[in-house]
């Protein structure tokens, strides 16, 4: 190989593996307005796994220590409850779950499954809170993004709950007379 | 007891006979002093009055002679004093360790460990240079104080006289500057001490003051001991040289007495000058015992008020009968307990417990559970003789538990606390602990053999941490050519049987492939060479290796696969050099950034081969550990990878002479030695080894178990943890090569204090260490607290099922829904009994337990 093609070639060929994930991070919800220096840090701390059916992603009780971004497949989040799995929701590509973990510690409250083989990226807190320690101005605004989401998850569950419930329910007119 | 003992019980008891010989040599000594003294008069009455040559050179001869053994005798005394300083002080530490070990618990939670550690550590190092000479050198110095004093007056009686008049003086002054030197330096050890503690505690609570960040907050703590300390140690110096200045003071007084007085003496010609220069000679020799005397009063004073200083810190009785009377046995225990009115005070106004009385059976278990704060674990510590009760008796197989020793309650009683401690060492010497402790205190006991050991890790639930050491874990090398051949047929069953399980989560070692999870390094060789250092520093310091590179067209793309990973990682990391957590996706090192970033700055526009050859080798070091698989921070071109297979197998072939067909069907011959014109980089090992390449049959001896078992390097952590993990040790305890693993574990380091290990490790580690001592009682105090719930019920099955009937067991108990199996219960509050009885009657007479179980609401708990 020619030494000269150094400084050519550099740009092209050095970052794809960075720059592939670099390219999902930006089209996510939460990283998609975050500076190009600090996203891609996250690319560079981030990992790829592939699960297929049978697998579980995260499961319900064990600790929290990463978030996911579901880049491709289908999966499904369900929690225990009186004995049962409970389907909480269904999720599709270019979604987060789990981000509640990069800000906090506790026990997952739910178990997400692949329904189909899925590629998922993971972010660990520790690398986002790392990276938040060097760019502490960029930190507000990536937290509001992640309670924004989740506020979203919120309402959409209730909603899906709510449709779920049989109509001999007591609703709030009746009781209240 | 030691703490009573004054300073000089020590000097006057110990090597007597080599004290007494230091004193003789001293003496001897003495006469060397003197000699040259005498010379002098003669060299200038003498010799040079009567101008006679020869008798000039004969005196200076035997003025140098005396002057040269004097030196000689000095340096012997010197190292004899300061060796016997040291014998004596050797048994004082020991005698006061063995004291300190044994002193009642309260102490230890009174007193804190700062001071105890510099007591024991530096300032009985202070005390240990007094201690040599402490006879010796003021006999010694008065001696030669007289005697040069009985020379001058020899010489010249009113003279001599007149010199003797100024000592009085500094009699009176030194020892009044002295007591308020001590005065200083007894605050100064106080405020050392309290230094060393503050230290110690933010050192040990490390963690709090990160996590609140409190630097200010502990800076401030210890600004106050700083300042404080200075402001002593100023005082201290303006005596210490206040008692320096007087001596020099009067020193120098001496000289001009002399003069004046003996120079009209010797105008008068009632001296001669001979005489005047050996009495100048002698005056200045006796202020070498005198500034001895005082020196050695100095640090008397200095030694005494440490001594005292330290002995008072650990002035406590040792409360508890530690040995077994002479010609006694220790006492064997069935363990039956009865408790009447005991009663426990702590600072005589404390109540912890009050009129706490019960029975139990030998053999039964009895469960202690009450609200935190209500004495449940004091009581368990009282049963245990950790604490003496104040009032009461606790009675075991009838001996009240206070006359019984040490020796006997370790021998009868083991204790598991909730906050174990564990041992730096191994994890099998932590485990026979107590065992080990007891057989060389002189206890007739049988130790645990390997099976009763495996046994009970299996039992406390430690068996898979111990085998997740074992896989971590590079054997020796003696102990894995015991093993190789167990080993191999792991990797055996995980190749042949399991082979489909493992594919896609292991990378297989496999010659035609590329290893995406090997370094570029190990996929040119594909294999290691036995060596401490890693494999790609002594690839590049070979030039061998470097002809092979270039002669197969890799030398130049791999530094350049090099450089580019040098100038990403530099690029990218610019702002987080400091933090190693960032530079586990590149190859580069932390510390080495600074490194490679002077190499791309300097070789910005640089050829590749321009560069100097320090810089290339550091390129292509890098290149050389890059993990492809690993490392996101740059993306290998797919052709350099075929390249690299390529030369691989010629590598293989023509360098290390390895045949590849027979590596890959296994039929290769182990011990393959270095073709002839390869010169041995290192010294051979003793297995006469040095390359070994990735070959089934082989096992490599720098990787860790796991990767000799798996052959290959583990890409999914958590496939192997959760399931395929437990399918291999299946197969490999259907094949009896379970107990291997365990033992190799066994073996594992757990670092200081145990800090290698989790809570639960040191817990189930703790409970281990107590049932393998196997006595007829045990204690157990919050002993499961720490560990997750299927731990606690595995460990809480194994006492109820293997020790009823045989051990007697105390159990403060936390989680309500484990007492069930319990033969008795108390329950306590305020340090009182409050409630007491079997489960059953307990539940039914709806009481205070029933209560609190129905408030925690466990389930199925409820009648």
């Amino acid at each position: 190989m020619n030494s000269s093609m150094k400084v050519e070639n550099q740009e092209k060929r050095s970052e794809c593996k960075i720059t592939c994930d670099l390219e999902v991070l930006r089209n996510s919800p939460i990283f998609a307005e975050a500076d190009p220096e600090v996203l891609k840090l996250f690319a560079y701390l981030a990992s790829r796994k592939k699960y297929r059916p049978g697998d579980e992603i995260i499961t319900q009780g064990k600790e929290a220590k990463e978030a996911y971004y579901l880049i491709s497949g289908k999966a499904e989040v369900t929690t225990h409850h009186r004995g049962k799995e409970v389907v909480l929701h269904n999720l599709h590509p270019h979604s987060f779950f789990g981000e509640l973990a990069l800000l906090a510690r506790f026990k997952w409250f739910f178990s997400a499954h692949p329904l189909e083989e899925c590629e998922i990226m993971i972010i660990s807190r520790e690398s986002f809170q790392k990276i938040l320690e060097k760019f502490p101005e960029k930190r507000n605004r990536l937290i509001e993004e992640i309670i924004q989401l989740r506020v979203q998850r919120l309402c959409e569950q209730t909603e899906f709950m709510l449709d779920q419930i049989p109509d001999s329910y007591p609703l709030k007119s009746e009781t209240g007379a | 007891m030691i703490t009573k003992k004054p300073l000089f019980y020590w000097i006057l008891h110990k090597y007597r006979g080599l004290q007494l010989f230091l004193l003789l040599l001293i003496v001897v000594s003495l006469f060397f002093k003197v000699y040259p003294l005498e010379m002098q008069r003669k060299i200038i009455n003498v010799a040079i009055s009567l101008k006679k040559l020869d008798l000039l050179y004969l005196y200076c001869g035997l003025y140098m002679g005396a002057v040269l053994v004097a030196s000689l005798l000095k340096y012997y005394i010197n190292v004899l004093q300061a060796i016997i300083g040291q014998k004596i002080l050797i048994h004082m530490r020991r005698e006061l360790y063995n004291h300190v070990l044994k002193m009642p618990l309260q102490f230890f939670h009174r007193t804190q460990t700062g001071i105890i550690i510099s007591a024991m550590t530096s300032e009985l190092n202070a005390i240990g240079q007094f201690l040599g000479g402490a006879i010796a050198i003021p006999i010694a110095s008065l001696l030669t104080f007289v005697t040069f004093l009985g020379f001058m007056i020899y010489l010249n009686p009113i003279l001599g006289l007149l010199t003797i008049l100024i000592y009085p003086f500094e009699f009176i002054v030194i020892p009044l500057l002295q007591k308020r030197y001590n005065v200083q330096n007894r605050k100064r050890v106080k405020t050392t001490r309290s230094m060393a503690n503050l230290v110690n505690e933010s050192v040990s609570g490390i963690h709090e003051v990160q996590s609140s960040s409190s630097f200010q907050l502990e800076q401030s703590k210890l600004d106050a001991f700083i300042m404080k300390l200075y402001k002593i140690m100023r005082r201290l110096f303006i005596f210490k040289y206040g008692i320096k200045f007087s001596n020099n003071f009067f020193q120098s007084l001496g000289p001009f007495l002399l003069f004046l007085l003996g120079g009209y003496l010797a105008i008068n010609g009632q001296f001669t000058i001979g005489a005047l220069v050996a009495f100048l000679s002698a005056y200045e020799k006796v202020y070498d015992p005198w500034k001895e005397i005082i020196e050695y009063y100095q640090m008397y004073q200095d030694a005494q008020v440490r001594y005292r200083q330290i002995m008072e810190t650990f002035d406590m009785p040792e409360e508890l009968l530690l040995d077994i009377p002479r010609g006694d046995i220790p006492v064997t225990l069935q363990g039956k307990i009865a408790a009447r009115d005991v009663g426990f005070e702590i600072n005589s106004d404390v109540r912890l417990l009050e009129e706490v009385s019960f029975d139990l059976e030998a053999g039964k278990h009895l469960a202690l559970i009450g609200f935190s704060g209500s004495g449940k674990s004091t009581l368990s510590n009282l049963i245990g003789q950790l604490y003496s009760y104040t009032e009461g008796s606790i009675n075991i197989d009838g001996h009240d538990v206070s006359t019984l020793s040490k020796l006997d309650i370790a021998g009868n009683i083991s204790t598991v606390s909730q906050h174990p401690f564990i041992f730096t060492g191994t994890v099998n010497e932590n485990l026979l602990y107590a065992c080990e402790a007891l057989r060389q205190a002189g206890y007739d006991l049988e130790m645990p053999d390997r099976q009763e050991v495996l046994r009970m890790v299996r039992e406390v639930g430690l068996e898979a941490d111990v085998i997740r050491w074992s896989f971590r874990s590079i054997l020796p090398h003696e102990k894995a050519k015991k093993l190789e051949t167990k080993i191999l047929s792991m990797r055996t069953i995980i190749h042949d049987t399991l082979r489909s399980e493992f594919e896609g989560v292991v990378e297989f070692y496999d010659a035609e492939k590329f290893l995406d999870y090997s370094n570029i390094g190990q996929n040119i060789i594909f294999g290691e060479y036995a060596n401490d250092q890693d494999d790609s520093e002594l690839l590049i310091n070979r030039e061998q290796f470097l002809t092979f590179l270039r002669r197969h067209r890799l030398l130049t793309p791999l530094l350049q696969l090099g450089y580019d990973i040098a100038e990403t990682t530099i690029t990218l990391l610019q702002d987080m050099r400091d933090d190693e957590f960032f530079f586990k996706g590149s190859p580069m090192e932390m510390d080495e950034f600074d490194l490679y970033e002077a190499i791309i700055n300097k070789n910005k526009r640089a050829d590749l081969d321009e560069m100097r050859r320090v810089d290339r080798k550091h390129l292509l070091h890098l290149a050389l550990r890059f993990k492809p698989g690993e490392h996101k921070i740059f993306t290998m071109p797919d052709s350099l990878r075929d390249d690299i297979v390529e030369a691989r197998h010629v590598h293989l072939r023509e360098v290390e002479q390895v045949n590849i067909e027979q590596c890959k069907d296994g039929t290769i011959q182990q011990h393959i030695l270095p073709a002839r014109q390869n010169k041995p980089i290192i010294d051979a090992p003793p297995t006469g080894k040095l390359f070994t390449p990735f070959c089934t049959s082989q096992y490599l001896y720098n990787h860790t178990l796991l990767d000799n078992v798996l052959f290959g390097t583990v890409i999914d952590r958590d496939a192997i943890r959760t399931h395929l993990g437990e399918l291999a040790l299946q197969h490999f305890s259907e094949q009896g090569l379970l107990d291997e693993i365990i033992a190799i574990g066994l073996d594992f380091h757990v670092g200081s204090k145990g800090d290698n290990l989790s809570g639960g490790q040191k817990q189930k580690i703790a409970i281990a260490r107590a049932l393998l001592k196997q006595t007829p009682l045990l204690i157990l105090d919050e002993a499961t607290a720490s560990l997750d719930n299927s731990s606690q019920t595995r460990i809480q099955r194994y006492i109820d099922n293997h020790l009823r009937g045989k051990t007697t067991v105390i159990a403060v108990v936390h989680r309500l829904d484990m007492i069930s199996g319990y033969d008795h219960i108390i329950v306590m509050k305020a340090g009182k009994i409050v409630e007491s009885g079997t489960y059953d009657k307990l539940l039914r007479q709806k009481g205070i337990l029933y209560e609190l179980i129905d408030e925690s609401g466990e389930p199925g708990e409820k009648e």
